[in-house]
C-alpha cells in the first residue's frame, strides 16, 4: 500500500466520522479540527476497519498524543505496511 | 487491616493504569458549602475515564478492538474517579475504581450535517469507598448507555445517557454487610470551544454537567432511610493553555458511598495533558 492510497483512506475515515467533507480535510491540519480527541477510540476502532493491520488498542492511545495531525496518522499507517 | 492494604494498592495500580491518555488529570480548590456548619473547604478530584454512573469513552484502554470488519467493537477499560473535600458537604467524598468491559456499536453517518452517535453496552466490576476507606460499596453494574457527539469548527457538543443495574455488598467497617442495588440514570452533557492547537495562543472553554438519579432497590435502610438521590455536578473550565485550566465546580445532591447532602461551591486549578 502506497503513500497516496493511506491518505485518501485516512482522510476518507475522517470525513465519514466528521461533519469535513473529503476536499476539507488538509493532511498538514490538526486531527481536533475535524475529531475531537474525544473520540479517539471510535477513531481508532473506524482507522481499523480501513487498515487491517492496525493495532486498535495502541492506536488509542496513541491517537491526540503522539499523533496529532492527520499526517502523522498517515505516516504511522504508512510505516505498519511497508516494515 | 490486609484486606484495606490490597483495596488501596488495587486503587494505586488503576490509578496508573487508567492515567495513561487522559486529558484531565485533576483539580484542587477551594471553596464554600451552603449548608451550615460548614464554610471555607478545600476539594480535590481526579477524574480518569469516569463519569458517575457511566465511564467516559476515551483514553486509557486496555483493549479496544472491532469485531471483523463489523460496525461493532469491544473494550476494556479501568477507570477511576476521587473526589475529596474538606467538609462533608463539600464534595461527595468517595474514592472509586472499576474496569469497564463493553461492547461498542459505531452507527453509521448518514450526512454532514448530523453528530456522530455510539452505543454501548458496559458491564464493570466496581469498588467505591468514602476518604475514610471504612466504608465500602463492591458491586457489578451493567447496562446500555448512548453518546452523541456533535463537532464543528473548533466547538463539541457531546451528550452521553443511559441506565445500568448494580447489585452487590454494602460493607461498614466492623458493623455488618448488607446487600446493596440501585439503578441509575445519569445525563452527561458537555461543550466545549477552542482554538486549534496549532494556533501560537491555546485557549478552551468547557462546560460540564453530570446529573445521576440513582434509584436503591437494596441497602441497609435502617441508616438510608431514603430510597431516591439525586446528584449534580457542573463544572466550567477555561484553559489557559492545553495543560493547565482555571475551574468553578458546583456540586448538589447526594452521592454514594454514604449520600450526605452536597451544596458547595469551589473555584480552583485544572491540570490535564
Amino acid at each position: 500500500m502506497d503513500k497516496n492510497e493511506i491518505e485518501i483512506g485516512v482522510i476518507e475515515v475522517i470525513s465519514l466520522n466528521s461533519r469535513y467533507s473529503i476536499k476539507e480535510i488538509k493532511s498538514s491540519d490538526p486531527l481536533d479540527k475535524f475529531i475531537t480527541s474525544f473520540m479517539a477510540d471510535r477513531l481508532a476502532r473506524e482507522l481499523k476497519r480501513k487498515f487491517d493491520k492496525i493495532d486498535t488498542s495502541e492506536m488509542t492511545s496513541m491517537l491526540y498524543t503522539i499523533l496529532k495531525n492527520v499526517s502523522d496518522v498517515i505516516d504511522k499507517i504508512y510505516s505498519i505496511y511497508n516494515n | 487491616m490486609i484486606n484495606k492494604i490490597i483495596l488501596i494498592i488495587i486503587f494505586v495500580l488503576v490509578f496508573l493504569v487508567s492515567g495513561f491518555g487522559q486529558e484531565k488529570l485533576f483539580s484542587i480548590g477551594y471553596g464554600k458549602t451552603f449548608i451550615s456548619g460548614d464554610s471555607s473547604t478545600f476539594s480535590f478530584s481526579l477524574d480518569l475515564n469516569r463519569i458517575p454512573g457511566k465511564s467516559e469513552t476515551a483514553g486509557g484502554y486496555f483493549i479496544n478492538e472491532v469485531i471483523g470488519k463489523s460496525q461493532w467493537g469491544y473494550y476494556v477499560k479501568p477507570s477511576m474517579d476521587i473526589n475529596i473535600g474538606s467538609s462533608i458537604s463539600s464534595a461527595p467524598n468517595n474514592i472509586s475504581v472499576a474496569i469497564p468491559i463493553g461492547l461498542v456499536y459505531d452507527a453509521p453517518k448518514f450526512n454532514n450535517n448530523e453528530g456522530i452517535l455510539s452505543l454501548y453496552i458496559e458491564g464493570a466490576p466496581e469498588a467505591i469507598s468514602d476518604k475514610s476507606f471504612k466504608n465500602f460499596l463492591y458491586y457489578f453494574s451493567f447496562g446500555p448507555f448512548i453518546k452523541y457527539e456533535f463537532n464543528m469548527s473548533n466547538l463539541l457538543l457531546d451528550l452521553q445517557t443511559g441506565i445500568s443495574n448494580a447489585y452487590g455488598v454494602r460493607n461498614q467497617n466492623k458493623i455488618r454487610n448488607d446487600n446493596y442495588g440501585r439503578i441509575t440514570i445519569p445525563l452527561y452533557f458537555k461543550f466545549t470551544c477552542w482554538n486549534a492547537k496549532d494556533k501560537k495562543v491555546y485557549r478552551r472553554i468547557q462546560i460540564v454537567n453530570t446529573l445521576k438519579y440513582n434509584l436503591i432497590y437494596s441497602d441497609d435502610f435502617t441508616l438510608f432511610n431514603d430510597k431516591k438521590y439525586f446528584f449534580n455536578n457542573t463544572k466550567f473550565d477555561f484553559y489557559i493553555t492545553s495543560y493547565f485550566g482555571l475551574n468553578i465546580s458546583y456540586n448538589f445532591g447526594n452521592e454514594e458511598p454514604l449520600f450526605k447532602k452536597n451544596n458547595s461551591i469551589s473555584f480552583g486549578l485544572t491540570l490535564a495533558k
